[in-house]
This record gives C-alpha cells, structure tokens and sequence, in this order.
C-alpha cells in the first residue's frame, strides 16, 4: 500500500503514443487538484481510494486488473510523478491516471512494480515501425517484360499477348506481319508523344486536378486503340520467380541470381489478369529513368512497361490479385490526424528550449482551420495570465483535443464509407492508381461454404498406442511407396575360370588390406589428440579415394575440379568404419557428394529428371506456399540464412532445392522439417544441385522419405520402437521419463523430421546426416 | 514454484499464423522476428493469480503442419484449454478454423475452454472483420479476442480468460462437491478435468492426459 497525491486523469485517443505522454502529465499536473489516495498493486490488482474519506467518491477511486494497464509512464523532467494508461478493450479510448509523491526512491519502487506486473516495457505504439517487413510471397512464372505507350492498356492485354507469342512461336519468323504492326505502333507513339506535350505545355504536370484531366483524356484515348502496345518482338522467357507482395512495392526476385525488380506501388498504375488466360496476370510500372525523359521531352514513347506472367493455376493467380489489391487500399489509407499532433510531440520533446516551443506550436497552430484557431483563442482568454511553460501546455492540451476530435471524425466517415468502397470498382481520383479487377466481395467468404465433411479426413479415433501397434504388427501400413526402379548392376563375380577365381581373389586381397590399412590409421588416429588427428583425417579420406585437396580447393566450387571417370569401388564396410570414425568439417560436403558417387557406380544411377529442369517448373501452390513461409523461419540467426529472399542466395537456395524436391516426389513433397534438412546439407554444400543429390539420396536411397509421408505411420513407429528401446536398454531412465507423462510423442517429431537440427548443434547433426548416409552402404 | 492448479491449454491454428510469437509474448514478453518452425510441439509455462489461487498455465504451442496431425491430436488430450488463432490479413487462416474446432472437438475435453484469436491486427492489410470472427466464435459458444503479438496487445487477456474460465467451471464443480461428498480429501495440488466427474486425482505434475499415451 503506497500512498499518494492522485492529481487527476485525462481520457486519450486509443491511438496515443508515448511522446505524448510528458505533454498529458504536463496538463494533468497543471489543471491538478490533488487528492491523498491509497494505491495498492499486487495479486494482478490494481487500485486506489481516497485515503480520507471512508465513502470514496467515484472519480478517486479506481480497481482493475493489471493486464488492462497498457503503460507505465515515470517523466525523465518531473522524476516525483508517474502516470499509467488503462485501456478495456482494443477501440476504447485509455485513462491516463496521474500520481505524485515527493520520494523519487518511492515512485521508482512504485513504477518497477507496476511495470512488473503488467510485463510493460516493448509495447509498440503509433509513430514507431510495425510489422511493415510482412511480405506476402507466390512463386511465377515471369512470361516477359515488355515496353508499352500507356499506363492503363486494355483488359485484353495480357490475352493479346500471350496468344501473339503463340502464333509467333508456330510461325517462327514472319518479317511481313511484323511490319504490320510496328506500323500501327509507330502511329500510336507518335500521337501519344503529342499528348505528353500538352502535358508539359500546360505545366501542370504536378497538379492533381489538371493531371486528372489528362488522365481522362488517355482513358478516352486508349478506349480508342486497343492495341497501344507493340507485339511484334514479344516472346516469353519463362523464368521462374519468387512474386513478393510488401506494404508498399511489388517484388520480382530472380530465382537463379541475384536479379531483383523492384517496383513501388506509386510506379504501379494498373494490374489485370487475363480473361482467356485467366492463369495469367500482369501489370504496368512506370520506368523512372524513362520518366525524366519524358519531361525533358526527348523520346517519351516507351515511358511504361508491362510485366506479365503465368501461375500454377486459376485459383493461385485469383490470390495474386486479391493480395495485391489488399495491399494497395492498405497503402492508400491516409495518416490519420493524430499522427501531426504526434509529430508534435516528438519535437517539443527535442528541444528543451521555451521559445522553439513555442514556435513550433504556432507553426501547428498556423495550419489548422479558422473556426479552431478561433476555439483556441476563446480557451487562452479563459486563461489567467500564468508563466510562458503553463501557455505552452495548455496550448498542447488544446490541440490535443482537436486533433483527437479530427481523429474521431475521421475514423466514423471512414468506417461508414468501408461499405460503399467495398461494392465499387475504384473509381475516385485519389485512386487513379487503383487495380481493375473486380473488387472482391468480402462478404463471400462465409462458413457455409466451408467443407463438412472434412472431418473424415482425420484418422479414426483409434488410441495412439494401438495404431502404432498396428502399424508395427502388420507391416502392412509401413508403405513401400513407389521408389524409382533401376537395374541393379551389382558386380556379380563371375567364377566360372580359374583366372576370374584368381581375379576376384585378387580382388579381395585387396580390399582386406585398405581395410587392414584403414582400420589400422583410425586406431592410430584414436590415440592422438584432435589438433594432431584433424590434418591426418583428411588423408583417411584421400586414402579411400577421395581427391582431398581438390575437394578443399573447391569449398564453394560448383562445378566438377576434373572428371572422375575411375572411380574407385570401396566395401560399404570400409565407408562405414571411416565414417563412424570422423569425417572433417572442411571436407564433408565432398565426403557426402563421395558417399552417392560410391552408391551410384555400385547400383547405377536412378534418377533421370535433372534438377535444373525442375527449377525452371512451377511447383503446386500449397507447397509453394508452405515452403516461403518456412524460408526465414529455418536458422533464422544462421549467417546463411538470414537475409531475406531479395537480399542474399541462402533463403533462395533453400527454396530452390525444396521446391525441387517437392516437383520430384510429389507423394511427399514438402514437409515441415525438410528445410532444416536442407538447410544443414547447403551450409556443407552450397552449390544447390549437390545439396539436392544429397537430399535425393538421402531421402531416397537412405530411406529417410518415409518419416514425411502423409500418414506420418513411420514416425509413429519409430516412436513406439524408441519407448520399447529405451525400456529395455535405459530402464531408469525409462521409468524416471514415464513418471513424468514424457514419452516421445512429445520431443521425437523434431530430432526425427530435422536430423536434430532444430534443437542440437550443427556439429552433432552433421555427424548423424554422416552416418545416416553411410548405414546404408 | 509452487502452484495450487494446473491447466493444459493447447495453441493452434495454421501455419505462420503466430502462434509461436503470442506464446512468446505471453510467457516471455518478447518477440522475437527470427524465430523458427515450430516442428511437434513445443513448450512454456506461466502462473498467474486467480481470486487468490496460483494457476499455473502449461502451454501446448503446436505446430501448423497439416501433415503433423496424426501426431499433434495426441497433443489435445486432456488440454482444458484452446487458443485457436488465425491471422486477420490471411481469411484463408480463418476459414481453417472450422477445421481446427472439429479437432478439438474430436480429441479435446468436450467441455474445453476455447478463445479463438485474430492475431496481427497491427498489420494494416487487414482482411477479416471482428463482426464475422465474432460471428464465428458465437456460434461455437467460444470467447473472441483480437491480439498483436508484435506490440502485445490483447494476448494477456486472452489467456487470461481461458484460465479464468476454466478455474470459475473447476471452482462450481469444487464447491458443489464439498457440499455432497467428503470435504477435506482433496489435494491442492492437481490436474484438471473438465467433463469427468471423478477428477480428484492424484497430486501429479504433469496433467492426466498424458497418462493414456
């Protein structure tokens, strides 16, 4: 219990921010008639009451629990007072209840307390950064990019396109017809260029109204001539590429390098999506660069062009449309008029000065309307004249309340025209950038339509324990999915003459002695520490075939040193004992890359669909969409991994090597769990096509595919098999574990489906990803 | 820490919707942008005050993985409570819910508490409307709430409903017992059912559910 002075409260816009609040406690302070009160914060209750007066008056009495206390406010320029803000639900306006008391220690003990138990301290308000990183990500492919004379073509454009591309591909090369059109095109250029003219003959080429003018007359313009485009040197390129749709651009990120094209929404003047083609979509972007031209009047044909491009389906390239047009009318909202009088404050914040506050409070003063200059005026004659400080918070208490009123009004005419913006195509001038595909009926999505009969999708409600009993006892569930046939070239030795008995003997003499002669270095290489065993390891490895000093040179090499056409066939035991004993870091991404090529000469090569050509699909838009969201959430602190798609290679190949993976074996596809995978092969092998031959073998051959089949019977399995294991080896441990309810549903699913990578060190993953790939053999 | 009830309360909803982040935020009261996959499920605990009982929250944060579910419903069993979020600029993830509810529904304790939470409402691309998710919530007999993991707005509260919630049905079903049946038998310490009449169950520290798998 801590008592008092409680100087009073003031109500604030829900939208407040924190350099508001020195402005709050300032008026507070001033128009403060203290009462002695008894505040108490504990068990998550906060509450004060009239120390005096046994029948507490409402307005000096307060209860709440603590979670409803959004601040804690303690003035760095009045250290004997604190504030707190309580808000009851997300759209009401906050309290700002005002305290003082001459013990700063006490008001400190005070502030620590509350902000302790509300958990204040990161809160984000208006003024600061919010989530504004949120991208939304599709996977396109990008058909061609090319220069047009208007921003607003056709609805046709894109059916136009892609069927001339079409009739051009079947004709090859017909010089006449291209004639044609670059006839027509020079003509629309020409007279195009004459309205641009007019544009800057009329100067107002920065003024909204004339600027609608025109505007209008392009519309009328290109409902004219359709074909305000050149088509003859249109073809496609077919490029896949990641399509990012942020607060405020368009993003087009090149899947094979480091290209980005990255275009603002103000760039932006119109997005279709094909009518023939309804998987199509497209849009025009103004091309600064050309644009500087234009007002120097050189050239202005080609001020725009249009980006076109094709998805997976109907459906995906519906979304596209729908995020895009959601993220524009969410860029067009307007600042609201709260966000001037926040400005406001942060200034008179940094400054300490009487005078320039002053000054800048004039200056806000200077833009407001006349009827509230007039209301400002009236309020300062009620003041008696008082120092300098008390006019200026009050004048900050003044305007605080209009622009908290022109906040209101703003938000209640918005919300009442959501209705009516919702229904139109937009039209307004203030959205001349608008997007012309319908506008989406929210009202669509109801639950109506959602599937009923999606319960039958789950298991039946068999008991865990007896499904996996089943699964384990039948075998029949363990599914033996498709794997890719192949002719097993094994060498069969061939006895038949008593020179083949002689070669084969021969043969394995020799193999006992690399044998002999590996298992010899590895028990020398036990006996040494790790700084003298590390260089000799390597030659463990050159000892078995491996071109060790090639393979070291090579660390990001993504192409063949030289041609290994004499592979050297090793026994899996050999492999096997040189693995489990050490396989050094610098090396093991050509350990690993050894270990296939060993695997492919002894059983021949499987797989026939080569990555690049799986690279250059679309992979289906679930899975698409599956892996883009996992893409920054797979070591997120990892150097590799944790710029952004735009930014650096490493998310890119992660997505790339997926994504290829999941066009592979579409039973599978992509699982979460898989990135992490990947994510630990590319930081040993960064060149995507290797890390994908490790994962393929990996999931294939190592038979690690299983545990990401849908029915996820696999997992449960060996989930089954590692409560009897632990039973039966670590009884202690099994019984202390069971005690505790803690079986290995709760923790095998992630060291299963990563390798351990989400939970363990690297180091320890890469030797289980080592042996895994070596058990095999 | 000592504590006098224990309630399991499940997170989910779909993937990248925040789940993660709004247990962060609620037992933490961090957030944290590089956070990864949530691969199984994961967990955290918190203990709070209710009328002057320590409650202890155990949160079940689950992954969104629609293939992990012939794992994760072994996850529901015996949760009190659900936190069913989705992301309000994504209406795909709300429409999902109706899916997530029928798992409950199916795994869960008939009587659970369930808060279904519109997470991200500081993003200005928003898509859902309270007026449907309300709707929604409504009609399933669920509380609604709307949270931003990002600058914690409302993800206290939410949690602190459920729990508030749960404790009042435990509460009721205490009281009327003590009247009937024996008064001073009952362990401080304990698990929580819902639905189950006979849940003066033993002092244990994790909840029943458990004991079946």
């Amino acid at each position: 219990m801590f008592e008092l002075d409680f100087m009073g409260l003031a109500v604030l816009d829900p939208e407040f921010s924190r350099p508001m609040l020195p402005w709050v406690v300032r008026e507070v302070i001033f128009r403060a008639e203290p009462h002695k009160v008894n505040l108490s914060v504990d068990n998550d209750q906060v509450k004060f009451q009239d120390a005096n007066d046994s029948s507490p008056k409402v307005e000096n009495s307060f209860q709440s629990d603590g979670y409803k206390i959004k601040d804690v406010y303690h003035p760095a320029h009045e250290p004997t007072s604190f504030a707190f803000v309580t808000r009851e639900a997300a759209s009401t306006p906050c309290s700002c209840y005002v305290f003082k008391n001459e013990s700063v220690e006490l008001v400190e003990q005070i502030v620590k307390k509350l902000k302790h138990e509300i958990g204040s301290g990161k809160r984000k308000r208006l003024g600061e950064t919010s989530g504004e990183s949120e991208v939304i990500s599709y996977e396109v492919l990008l058909l061609n990019k090319t220069p047009i004379y208007t921003e607003k073509p056709s609805q046709d454009i894109i059916d136009n396109l892609i069927e001339q591309s079409k009739s051009q591909s079947a004709t090859s090369t017909r010089p006449e017809s291209a004639n044609g059109t670059n006839e027509f095109s020079v003509d629309i250029s020409t007279r195009n260029r004459g309205l641009i003219s007019s544009d800057i003959s009329t100067g107002v080429s920065d003024d909204r109204a004339g600027r609608s003018v025109i505007e209008n007359k392009r519309k009328e313009f290109t409902r004219q001539r359709s074909h305000s485009y050149d088509t003859s040197n249109y073809k496609h390129e077919n490029k896949t590429k990641i399509f990012q749709i942020g607060i405020d651009r368009l993003t087009v990120i090149d899947t094979d390098g480091p290209g980005v094209i990255d275009v603002k929404f103000t760039r932006v003047s119109r997005c279709v999506q094909g009518v023939k083609h309804p998987n199509s979509f497209g849009f025009v972007a103004r091309d600064p660069r050309k644009r500087a031209q234009v007002n120097g009047n050189t050239g202005g044909q080609m001020e725009f062009y249009f980006y076109i491009f094709e998805c997976f389906d109907e459906q995906t390239c519906e979304d596209i449309m729908g995020a895009i047009k959601q993220a524009f009318s969410a860029s067009m909202r307007p600042i609201t008029p709260l966000h001037t009088f926040h400005r406001l404050c942060v200034r008179l914040n940094h400054t300490q000065d009487l005078n320039q506050r002053l000054s800048l409070v004039s200056g806000v003063i200077e833009q407001i309307s006349e009827g509230e200059k007039f209301y400002i005026d009236q309020k300062l004659k009620s003041l008696t004249p008082g120092s300098g400080t008390e006019r200026l918070v009050f004048q900050v208490s003044v305007l605080r309340e209009i622009f908290e009123v022109k906040n209101r009004e703003m938000q209640l005419s918005m919300s009442s025209s959501k209705k009516v913006e919702q229904n139109s195509v937009i039209s307004d001038e203030r959205r001349t950038n608008g997007l012309s595909t319908p506008v989406r009926d929210l009202e669509e999505v109801s639950f109506e339509s959602n599937d009923i009969d999606s319960v039958q999708h789950f298991s039946p409600a068999k008991s865990l324990r007896q499904q996996i009993y089943e699964s384990v006892s039948s075998n029949a569930t363990v599914s033996n999915s498709p794997r890719p046939s192949y002719k097993d070239k094994e060498i069969k030795k061939d006895l038949s003459t008593p020179d083949s008995i002689r070669n084969s003997l021969h043969q394995i003499e020799e193999e006992n002695a690399l044998l002999e002669r590996i298992k010899q270095r590895i028990s020398e290489l036990e006996k040494m520490s790790p700084e003298e065993a590390g260089p000799l390891q390597q030659k463990l490895w050159a000892d078995l075939g491996l071109d060790t000093v090639a393979a070291e040179s090579k660390v990001n090499g993504a192409g063949e040193g030289r041609k290994n056409e004499t592979v050297k066939l090793i026994p899996p035991g050999v492999i096997h004992a040189a693995t489990s004993h050490a396989v050094p870091e610098e090396i093991r991404g050509e350990v690993w890359k050894f270990l296939i090529k060993q695997r492919e000469h002894r059983h021949g090569v499987k797989f026939t669909s080569s990555f690049k050509t799986l690279i250059n699909q679309l992979a289906p838009p679930g899975q698409a969409h599956s892996i883009l969201i996992d893409l920054c959430r797979t070591f997120p602190k990892h150097r590799q991994f944790r710029e952004s798609l735009a930014q650096s290679s490493g998310q890119k190949s992660l997505y790339n090597v997926l994504k290829a993976y999941c066009l592979l074996d579409d039973e599978v596809g992509y699982c979460q769990g898989l990135s992490f995978v990947v994510g630990l092969i590319l930081i040993y092998l960064p060149a995507e096509e290797d890390a994908f031959a490790v994962l393929r073998h990996l999931m294939f051959e190592c038979n690690m595919r299983r545990f990401y089949m849908p029915d996820m019977a696999a997992l449960q399995e060996a989930m089954y098999q590692l409560s009897r294991l632990l039973a039966e080896l670590e009884p202690t441990l099994y019984e202390f574990l069971e005690s505790h309810c803690v079986t290995p549903v709760l923790y095998l699913t992630p060291w299963f489906l990563t390798l351990f990578a989400s939970n363990f060190p690297m180091s320890f993953s890469s030797r289980v990803l080592d042996k895994w790939q070596s058990l095999t053999e | 820490m000592s504590y006098d009830y224990l309630f399991k309360i499940v997170l989910v909803g779909d993937c990248g919707v925040g789940k993660t982040q709004i247990r962060n935020r609620y037992t933490l009261d961090e957030f944290n942008p590089q956070s990864k996959s949530t691969i199984g499920v994961e967990f955290a605990f918190k203990t709070v005050n209710i009328d002057g009982n320590e409650v202890k929250g155990q949160i079940w944060d689950t992954s969104g993985e629609e293939r992990y579910r012939a794992i994760t419903s072994a996850y529901y069993r015996g949760s009190v409570g659900a936190v069913l979020v989705y992301d309000v600029t994504k209406p795909k993830t709300f429409e999902a819910l109706e899916n997530w509810a029928s798992q409950l529904r199916q795994y869960a304790d008939e009587n659970i508490v369930v808060c279904v939470v519109g997470n991200k409402i500081d993003l200005p691309t928003r898509e859902v409307s309270t007026a449907e998710a309300e709707r929604f919530a409504r009609g399933n007999g669920f509380f609604y709430m709307e949270t931003s993991a990002l600058d914690g707005t409302g993800v206290e509260s939410a949690f602190r409903q459920v729990m508030k919630k749960i404790f009042e049905i435990v509460d009721s079903r205490q009281q009327a017992r003590k009247k009937t049946v024996r008064a001073g038998s009952i362990g401080k310490t304990r698990s929580i059912k819902l639905t189950d009449a006979d849940d003066v169950a033993e002092p244990s520290k994790f909840s029943s559910c458990c004991k079946q798998m």
